[in-house]
């Protein structure tokens, strides 16, 4: 009977731990595409994000021995992948994103057409994303273009699960400031 | 005044509360405009996230896995807790030689310290150097020690082996002492030899 998906990573994370290179080549395989959409999420830059990702693994193979199996690998990965694309960002010292164009998120689900200026949109999120705390970027990135749980992004990135969700909420608050087209507009009780 | 429960809409719409709260916030929203207002535009932020998201992602070049792999190093870096054990390992060996020559370094000094008093070549304030009743200064150190130490049961052991003479306990203590670093030294080496030419099967 062949071996689950779980035991075959186990088996190539020990191979590689010992320096076995074709090992942690598959393992490159198997994530290099969750690991360049991290970075990419985090920095969003189309070509920092291949190099950084590329840190990533070069990283992740450097410090592989260290690597104990108790959390899953790719959560692992993930959390070298932000904290290389952090050290990318600041490297490269960004210029911060252009002003961001206000949209009316009330009116997002009610208005199926405005699938037409997704590319548009897509543009003003990812400027909007760019402009959080690293700290607060990284907790929202997981959970939403990845789809942690709370608890895989707290033991990812070390951190409580409290504060995932205070950071999470920081993050969304911030995106509606910036994205929403009457910040002000909720200020009174209708409860 | 109603108290808003905007800190765990987020929670909410993630399914990440547990059963009591859950209740509490569709109990809340249930009644309230303003919360039911704020799940709306978290809903549309998520949803719109991940249109952009579809709208704008990044493949690996095709060459990538085959670039990370001409750039990785030829060695990994070992885990720090391997590191101390592998160094702690070595200074293992180590520490017995130095105590071994220090052992050695010891007896020889107390034993001519020994003869000069006999030979009456220390005297007077130096005659702490060469110890009691024929014993070196090492040798009176460790029965002392041992004998502060253990107590009563010690001092019937030594009385019991103790009668002889002066030379007797040096050789004993000095004997006891290189077989004690010997059977370390043999611990070790039976141990390294086990882990580096482990049995075939």
């Amino acid at each position: 009977m062949g071996m689950s998906m779980f035991e075959a990573e186990v088996v190539l994370v020990s191979r590689a731990q010992k320096g076995d290179r074709s090992a942690f080549g598959e393992l490159v395989q198997r994530y290099q595409g969750a690991v360049v959409d991290v970075v990419y999420r985090m920095c969003s830059d189309a070509q920092l994000a291949q190099d950084a990702a590329q840190e990533a693994f070069i990283q992740a193979w450097l410090h592989l021995p260290s690597y104990r199996p108790k959390s899953p690998l790719r959560n692992w990965l993930y959390r070298i992948a932000v904290n290389t694309a952090v050290d990318a960002l600041r490297r490269q010292a960004k210029l911060l994103p252009q002003e961001i164009e206000k949209l009316d998120l009330a009116a997002l689900q009610d208005n199926p057409e405005s699938l037409l200026v997704e590319k548009e949109r897509a543009d003003q999120v990812q400027r909007a994303v760019q402009t959080l705390p690293d700290a607060c970027r990284a907790v929202l990135v997981l959970r939403e273009y990845e789809n942690l749980s709370y608890k895989d992004i707290a033991s990812t990135l070390d951190i409580p699960v409290g504060t995932v969700m205070s950071r999470l909420n920081y993050a969304r608050d911030r995106l509606r400031f910036l994205l929403r087209s009457n910040p002000g507009q909720r200020e009174v009780c209708h409860g | 005044m109603v108290e808003h429960m905007n800190q765990w809409l987020g929670a909410y719409l993630d399914n990440e509360l547990n059963g009591e709260m859950q209740r509490k916030v569709e109990a809340h929203l249930a009644n309230c405009r303003y919360c039911q207002a704020e799940l709306e535009e978290l809903k549309s932020l998520s949803k719109l996230m991940k249109t952009a998201a579809n709208g704008k992602s990044l493949v690996p070049d095709v060459h990538f896995s085959a670039q990370v792999a001409l750039k990785l190093p030829r060695h990994q870096i070992p885990p720090l807790a391997s590191s101390a054990t592998r160094i702690g390992w070595w200074l293992l060996p180590a520490g017995i030689l130095g105590a071994w020559v220090f052992l050695q370094a010891v007896q020889v000094v107390s034993s001519l310290a020994l003869a000069a008093g006999q030979f009456g070549l220390i005297s007077g304030p130096l005659a702490w150097l060469f110890g009691l009743n024929g014993q070196n200064l090492f040798t009176s150190a460790v029965l002392s020690l041992v004998d502060g130490r253990f107590g009563l049961a010690t001092s019937s052991f030594l009385a019991f082996i103790g009668r002889g003479t002066g030379i007797v306990w040096n050789l004993f203590i000095l004997v006891l002492f290189q077989a004690a670093l010997a059977l370390l030294f043999a611990s070790w080496l039976a141990v390294w030899l086990l882990r580096n030419f482990p049995k075939k099967e």
